[in-house]
């Protein structure tokens, strides 16, 4: 009898504290029902059908998947992207890194992690105009600063060969600080007497970096990456603020092409189902990412 | 010629002096504990030993070089932290051959010195395991398995056991004796645990606020403490401090009379080091397992405030009639109810200090 009572009760409160916990969630979950879902689900059913935004939508099936598959633009959206990620993450990454393991080891002030961090604390939007007018071919300082070492005049974001590395340059420029204080955060976390004994068993520098800290940061490295290879995909202020796509398309990447369609060209359906591949694209890559970095498990305790 | 020599270091962490000036000479294979009350400089002084800290002044030599300055990885040392800081990622096999990986040691001899190192600390079965794996204990001799796979001039112990539980603490202290031992290595050990310094030192150096106050082997410093602090800060149970006041001095006795005591005055036979006025104020130093119940002809007479049964012997904690605390160890089963008042007396040779502080014996 007593103990049935126990089990009673036991069974109340646990269902209590799931009333409790669902409380806790419902705002978040509101939220994201209402502004991520929602309009994924929407994009998907637009994708099926030719909505010009003027004319009411028919449903045409796949045909817009089919006719991406068949639109060179689209490759050429999809490979210009992919250029940019692949100037954008190795560097940025890279230089987090360095910058976040030199203020770690040489000059842990705050001073000097605010101006890392500074650019930003810059929109993309402005850091894109002022990068427009410090890289003009004519005018900007850049270039001046080029024929001062003697090198000569670069086009940059005006020459089609140079204008998306130039994007990811400012890019770079702009998240360089965030990547370096997460990484920042991420060194406090691994004890100094790991160095101190590996010092002792005679490692440099360089050993330590590469058997100590880079193992132990690679949950931090797992979200970095995941973060950043995720939003460089989705490029678009700069290039907005710039070149828009240009030159000769030159740094037409996949959402400035779906912004075309969509609102110069009014093809919303065909945008849509642009998009939708990109999205599902990027959460596959993330689930493989994650996968391949153990992102979720750390060897910290 | 000393195996280790430190002459006169000192070290400043900006104005702050931590270590004042200490010299120790250590001679090869000699197990040397390091002791005093918190942050007195023992791990300050240990790691400016490891170069891990900057020596700000005098000379560190080992083996006849001098290393003051020398980089930590060229002092040939091994060092166990109270953290043990395994690598959290690797094995413990990759732990302890971490060192060996680094300088590009052959395969085959990483391997075949890993496994000897495994098998003189017990934990070959353990090789593939990761430091979250493991116990307190097995993460214990895993880091140790690290220190000693080097074959380094000088192991340095920074409290090592003291996050592990009264009994494996016990085991371990065991093993590290047995280790001593068997690789003869000179090995220098931090601790607050003065069991630990007496059991497992052939020498104690005795710190406190960055100056050595003494140094010797362990029977040394229990029987002859140069001063209050030392006589205080080793044997436990403490040793009870008695103040009293000189009657007569005497050459080879002292007369005193002491608050505590029953009678007006009390005979304390010599030697002395020095001769002793009159009047002085000194202090009466009585180790615990000196004293005796002794109703036939008491010395003092005290209150017995609480008594612990070890078993084997027992624990009374109890005050003086001046409400001085002292703790008697009897080797029998004794069963007084608190506030009993106890007839004690003291037997032996009894310790002195004068009114610095500073011992009176030889
Ligand atoms: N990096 C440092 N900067 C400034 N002061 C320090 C530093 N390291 C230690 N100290 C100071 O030096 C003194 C000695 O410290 P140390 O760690 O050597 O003490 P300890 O004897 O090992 O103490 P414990 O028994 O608590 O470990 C302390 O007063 C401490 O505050
Ligand atoms: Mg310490």
């Amino acid at each position: 009898m007593a103990a049935k009572t126990r089990v009673v009760t036991r069974a109340g409160r646990r269902r209590r504290e799931a009333i409790a916990g669902l409380l806790f969630v419902a705002p978040a979950t509101v939220g994201f029902l209402a502004f991520y879902l929602l309009p994924t689900v929407r994009a998907f059913q637009i994708s099926l059908t030719d909505w010009s935004l003027l004319r009411a939508p028919n449903v045409v099936g796949l045909a817009n998947y089919r006719r991406m598959i068949g639109d060179p633009a689209f490759w050429h959206s999809a490979w210009v992207t992919l250029t940019y990620v692949l100037y954008n993450i190795p560097l940025q990454t890279a230089l987090g890194l360095l910058l976040a393991v030199l203020s770690d080891r040489l000059a842990r002030s705050v001073a000097l992690r605010a101006v890392i961090i500074a650019p930003y604390l810059m929109s993309n939007v402005v850091a894109g105009l002022v990068w427009m007018l410090l890289l003009d071919p004519i005018l900007g300082l850049t270039n001046a600063w080029l024929a001062h070492v003697g090198l000569p005049r670069q086009g940059f974001l005006s020459s089609p060969d140079e204008a998306m590395a130039s994007v990811a340059a400012i890019s770079i420029w702009r998240n360089t600080g965030l990547t370096a204080l997460l990484f920042y955060a991420g060194l406090q976390a691994i004890p100094k007497h790991l160095y101190e004994a590996a010092r002792l068993e005679g490692a440099d520098e360089w050993s330590m970096f590469r058997r100590i800290t880079l193992p132990l940061l690679r949950p931090v490295l797992a979200f970095v990456l995941v973060t950043s290879l995720v939003g460089s995909f989705q490029v678009f202020d700069v290039i907005a603020v710039t070149t828009e796509g240009g030159p000769a398309q030159s740094t037409r990447a996949i959402l400035w092409y779906i912004y075309e369609n969509a609102f110069k060209f009014h093809k919303m359906g065909y945008a849509s189902a642009i998009s939708v591949t990109l999205f599902s694209v990027l959460i596959l890559v993330t689930l493989l990412q994650m996968r391949l970095l153990r992102a979720d498990h750390s060897d910290l305790d | 010629m000393s195996f280790l020599s430190i002459d006169r270091v000192t070290k400043q962490f900006g104005i702050v002096q931590v270590i004042k000036g200490v010299s120790i000479e250590a001679r090869k294979g000699e197990f040397i504990v390091f002791v005093g009350p918190s942050g007195c400089g023992k791990s300050t002084l240990l790691r400016m030993i490891a170069g891990l800290e900057e020596t700000s002044g005098g000379t560190i030599a080992i083996d006849g070089e001098d290393v003051t300055h020398a980089d930590p990885a060229r002092r040939h040392i091994a060092m166990v932290f109270q953290s043990y800081a395994l690598f959290p990622h690797l094995n413990v096999f990759d732990n302890i051959a971490f060192g060996m990986q680094i300088k590009k040691v052959p395969r085959a001899e990483i391997r075949s010195r890993v496994e000897e190192a495994a098998r003189i600390l017990r934990i070959e079965p353990l090789l593939d395991r990761k430091p979250r794996q493991l116990s307190g204990g097995q993460r214990q001799r895993a880091a140790i398995g690290r220190a000693i796979v080097r074959k380094p001039k000088i192991f340095l112990f920074d409290e090592p056991l003291s996050n592990l539980d009264a009994e494996l603490r016990t085991r371990m202290r065991v093993e590290i004796a047995r280790l001593h031992q068997a690789i003869g290595a000179t090995m220098i050990y931090v601790t607050h645990d003065q069991v630990e310094a007496m059991t497992l030192a052939d020498r104690i150096v005795v710190l406190r606020n960055g100056l050595v106050e003494q140094t010797g082997s362990p029977s040394e410093l229990y029987d002859r403490p140069r001063n209050l602090f030392v006589a205080g800060f080793l044997g436990s149970p403490r040793m009870a401090l008695l103040p009293a006041r000189v009657i007569r001095g005497g050459p080879d006795q002292l007369t005193l009379s002491c608050p505590a005591c029953t009678g007006p005055e009390i005979d304390v036979p010599g030697p002395f080091r020095r001769e002793v006025r009159s009047g002085e104020p000194v202090t009466l130093g009585l180790r615990p397992e000196t004293l005796r119940w002794d109703a036939a002809d008491p010395m003092l007479t005290v209150r017995v405030e609480i008594t612990e049964n070890l078993g084997g012997s027992t624990l009374v904690h109890a005050t003086t009639s001046d409400h001085q605390a002292l703790i008697m160890t009897a080797a029998e089963r004794l069963a007084v109810t608190p506030g009993t008042l106890m007839p004690l007396s003291f037997g032996g040779h009894p310790h002195v200090f004068d009114g610095e502080g500073e011992t009176l014996r030889p």
